[in-house]
C-alpha cells in the first residue's frame, strides 16, 4: 500500500503542545482518533512515513509524528487487528538496520516493546552487541518474551562489558533454564553486576546443582554483593522447598545459619532458623 | 501425603514467614556487640532521596531515631539535607549507604521509580522501611516489596496516613465491619473521587530541550527505567509527569485518597476485576489528560476516579455508601455484635514491637494496584479484566506487559 499523500496533514491533526511543552490543552479525542484512523488505513507505508518524519527527542518536529506513531500502533491493538499489528511492527523492526540516530532506534525499540511479538525478536537481537542500543533492545525482548531467548543466547558468547551484562540480565529475567551453565560460569565473572545477574538467574530457575557455587558467592566479604547473593540463595531455597529437592533448601538455610554469626547479620540467621523450623 | 515430599508453594512459604514477623528481632545496630544501650532505645536512621518530600518523610518515622546518613543522586541536595539534620555522612549511591550496619531504619523519598528497589534493598540489608507514596511504578514490583517484607521479617510502612484517621471514625468502622464480615454478597457501593488529582499540573513535557545533567548522577536517577536524554523537567518534583518514574497526578494523589478507602472497604488483600477508562490516546512517555476511570471489584463495589479536568463527567452511577440496611436483620445484629477492629499500629511502634504497621506492604501494594490498573486502562485505551489472585491482566498480552515491566540492567527486584 502506498504512503498516504495526506500523511503530513493527518499528523498535523495531532494536538499542539501547550506553552509548557505538554499535551494538556485542546485535547480533542475525536480529532486525534480520526487522524489516527486515516493514518492506520494507509498501512505500513504510513508507518514508514511516520518513522521518516521523526525528529530528535524533544524537538518541535518530533512531537507530532512521535505521538502519532505510538497511537497508530496502539490502534492495531485496540482493534485486535493482528495482520496490521504484525505488519506495522515488521516495518519498525526493518528500520532498526537503517542509518538512523540511536535516539530514534531506541524509540523504535520502545514501541516494539509495546506492540511487538516474536516476529521482531531477530531484529532486536541484532542490537544486542551495540553498547548504545543494547539496553532498549534487551528490555524489549524481555517484555515480548516469545522468541526472545534465541537471540539473547546467540549473542552471549560474542558479548562483553555492558552488552554481556544486559544479555545475562535478560536471560535471568526470562528464567532461561538452558542458560544454567552460562549463569554458573558468570558467577565467577570479573564484573560484580554480571555475577549478581547470574545469581538472580540461577535463583529464578531453581538450579539445585548451583547451590554450592551460590553459597560460595554469598560468602563474599560484607557489603552489597554479599547481601544480594544471600538474597539469591534465599530465593533459590524457597524454590527448592516448593519444587524439590528439599534437602538442598535445608542445606542453604543451614549454611546461612552457621555463617551469619556477626551481629549485623542476625536477621539472616534468624530467618534461616525460622525457615528450618518450618521446613 | 508424606510430609517430606509435600510441596509448599513459594507464596505459601512466604505467607508463613509473614505470620512469623514477630519472630524476627530488631536491635539497634550501634549497640550490637557493645552491650551499652538497651535495645530499642535509639535507632540509626537514614534517608534515601533528599528532594522536596524527603525531610517530611523522616518526620513520619517518629522519635527515637538518630539520623546518621543521607543519600541522593544530587550532591548539593544530599549535603543540604545532611546539614539540616546535623549529620555528615552523605552518599550518591544508596547501595553504599545500605552496607552500613549501624542503620536500622530507612526513610525513602526518591522518585517512585526507585521506591520498590530501594525498599527491597533496604529490607534485604535488614533495615525497616518507611517509604513515600506511591509505593511502586508497576504491579509486579509492588508484589516483590510484599515478598521481601515477608522474607526478611522487616517492617514496611507506606508514607500516607489517612487510614489511621479512618480507622478511628465510627461511620467508617461500621462500613469496614460490614465489608470485612463477608456477609454482604453483592455490594452496591460506589465511591467517587472527583477532582484533586492534579492531572494537568503533573503532566509530562513532549517538547523540551535536552541539556546537561551537571553533577547529578543521571544514570543512577533513571535507574531501572530507560536512560533518556536529560532535561530538567524530568528531575525534581516534576518527575511525576513521566511513565518512566511515576504515573502523573493519578498515581501520586490517588494513593493518598484511596489508601484509607481501601481500608474502609476491607480491600487490603484484593483488587478490582474490571477497569475501564475514558481518555484520549495516551502519549508513550508523558502522562497527560484523562477523564475518568471506573474500577469494579468482584463483589460489585465500584471505585471511580474522575479527573474533572478533561472530557465529560462520570455519570454512569451515583455515589452510594454501604449501609447496615443492605444486610438482613439477622446479619445486621451480627455486625452490631462484632468487636471493633484493633487500632492500627504506627511505624515507630511497629519497629519496636514487630507488629504489622497500619500501612503495611500488602495494603500499600493493593492501593497502588488501583492506580496502576487505572493508568494501564488509560494508556492502552482498552477495558481491562484483571485476576487479583494471579495479579495478571486476562486476555491482553500487551497490556499485561505493563503489569511486569522489564528493568534496565543491573536493576531487578529479585
Amino acid at each position: 500500500m502506498a504512503r498516504t499523500e495526506e500523511l503530513p496533514k493527518f499528523v498535523e491533526q495531532m494536538p499542539d503542545s501547550d506553552r509548557r511543552g505538554m499535551l494538556t490543552e485542546n485535547i480533542d479525542q475525536q480529532k486525534i482518533e480520526a487522524a489516527v484512523t486515516a493514518i492506520y488505513e494507509g498501512g505500513p507505508a504510513n508507518i514508514q512515513g511516520l518513522i521518516d518524519m521523526l525528529g530528535e527527542p524533544g524537538t518541535p518536529e518530533d512531537v507530532k509524528p512521535h505521538y502519532a506513531l505510538h497511537c497508530v500502533l496502539n490502534r492495531a491493538l485496540i482493534a485486535h487487528d493482528e495482520p496490521a499489528r504484525r505488519a506495522f511492527c515488521e516495518t519498525l523492526a526493518a528500520n532498526l538496520g537503517r542509518d538512523l540516530s540511536n535516539a530514534k532506534k531506541a524509540y523504535l525499540c520502545q514501541e516494539l516493546q509495546w506492540a511487538g511479538h516474536a516476529e521482531v525478536a531477530p531484529a532486536l537481537g541484532q542490537l544486542l552487541l551495540d553498547e548504545d542500543l543494547v539496553e532498549p533492545a534487551a528490555m524489549a525482548l524481555v517484555a515480548i518474551r516469545e522468541g526472545a531467548l534465541a537471540p539473547l543466547r546467540a549473542a552471549l558468547p560474542k558479548a562483553d562489558g555492558k552488552c554481556r551484562l544486559n544479555i545475562i540480565h535478560g536471560l535471568a529475567a526470562l528464567g532461561d533454564v538452558e542458560s544454567a551453565a552460562a549463569f554458573q560460569d558468570a558467577l565467577e565473572d570479573d564484573d560484580r553486576e554480571v555475577r549478581l545477574a547470574a545469581g538472580a538467574g540461577l535463583a529464578k530457575i531453581g538450579a539445585g546443582n548451583a547451590v554450592d557455587a551460590m553459597l560460595k558467592a554469598a560468602d563474599a566479604k560484607p557489603g552489597w554483593e554479599r547481601i544480594q547473593a544471600t538474597k539469591h540463595c534465599l530465593v533459590l531455597a524457597e524454590k527448592l522447598l516448593a519444587d524439590g529437592p528439599k534437602d538442598l533448601a535445608i542445606k542453604i538455610y543451614q549454611h546461612l545459619r552457621a555463617t551469619r554469626t556477626d551481629p549485623s547479620e542476625q536477621y539472616v540467621r534468624e530467618l534461616a532458623d525460622h525457615a528450618l523450623g518450618a521446613a | 501425603m508424606n510430609p517430606s515430599t509435600r510441596k509448599i508453594s513459594r507464596r505459601r512459604f512466604l505467607e508463613g514467614s509473614a505470620a512469623g514477623i514477630s519472630a524476627f528481632s530488631i536491635v539497634p545496630r550501634h549497640v550490637l556487640g557493645m552491650g551499652q544501650t538497651p535495645p530499642s532505645e535509639e535507632l540509626g536512621g537514614a534517608l534515601i532521596g533528599c528532594g522536596g518530600q524527603g525531610p517530611g518523610t523522616v518526620g513520619g518515622m517518629g522519635s527515637g531515631i538518630r539520623m546518621i546518613a543521607f543519600c541522593d543522586v544530587d550532591r548539593r541536595r544530599v549535603e543540604n539535607a545532611a546539614k539540616r539534620f546535623g549529620a555528615k555522612d552523605v552518599y550518591t549511591d544508596f547501595r553504599k549507604l545500605l552496607e552500613r550496619p549501624d542503620i536500622d531504619v530507612v526513610a525513602i523519598a526518591t522518585h517512585p521509580g526507585w521506591h520498590p528497589l530501594t525498599s527491597i534493598a533496604a529490607m534485604e540489608a535488614g533495615k525497616d522501611v518507611l517509604c513515600e507514596k506511591p509505593m511502586s511504578r508497576f504491579i509486579a514490583e509492588g508484589r516483590a516489596v510484599v515478598e521481601a517484607a515477608k522474607r526478611y521479617g522487616r517492617i514496611f510502612q507506606i508514607g500516607t496516613y489517612g487510614r489511621f484517621n479512618a480507622s478511628r471514625d465510627p461511620k467508617q468502622i461500621l462500613i469496614h465491619k460490614i465489608m470485612a464480615s463477608g456477609l454482604l454478597k453483592e455490594c452496591q457501593a460506589v465511591h467517587i473521587k472527583r477532582g484533586g488529582l492534579k492531572v494537568a499540573e503533573w503532566s509530562g513535557m513532549v517538547r523540551y530541550e535536552v541539556s546537561d545533567p551537571g553533577d547529578r548522577e543521571w544514570d543512577l536517577y533513571c535507574g531501572p527505567a530507560p536512560l533518556r536524554p536529560f532535561h530538567a523537567h524530568r528531575f525534581g518534583g516534576t518527575h511525576r509527569g513521566y511513565w518512566d518514574y511515576e504515573g502523573g497526578g493519578l498515581a501520586d494523589m490517588a494513593q493518598h485518597h484511596f489508601d484509607p478507602i481501601n481500608w474502609v472497604y476491607a480491600k487490603d488483600a484484593t483488587s478490582p476485576v474490571q477497569v475501564e477508562a475514558s481518555a484520549p490516546p495516551a502519549h508513550p512517555e508523558a502522562c497527560g489528560m484523562w477523564g475518568w476511570v471506573e474500577l469494579r471489584y468482584a463483589d460489585g463495589l465500584t471505585f471511580v476516579m474522575d479527573s474533572d479536568e478533561w472530557g465529560d463527567r462520570y455519570d454512569r452511577q451515583t455515589e452510594r455508601d454501604v449501609r447496615l440496611e443492605d444486610l438482613s436483620p439477622i446479619d445486621q445484629q451480627k455486625i452490631r455484635e462484632m468487636p471493633d477492629p484493633e487500632p492500627l499500629v504506627g511505624f515507630a511502634e511497629a519497629v519496636k514491637t514487630r507488629q504489622q504497621p497500619g500501612g503495611h506492604a500488602e495494603a500499600a501494594h493493593r492501593t497502588a494496584t488501583l492506580m496502576h490498573l487505572a493508568n494501564i486502562a488509560i494508556r492502552t485505551g482498552r477495558k481491562i479484566t484483571y485476576d487479583p489472585k494471579k495479579e495478571q491482566i486476562l486476555g491482553d498480552a500487551e497490556a499485561n506487559r505493563l503489569v511486569n515491566q522489564p528493568m534496565r540492567a543491573p536493576w531487578r527486584v529479585v
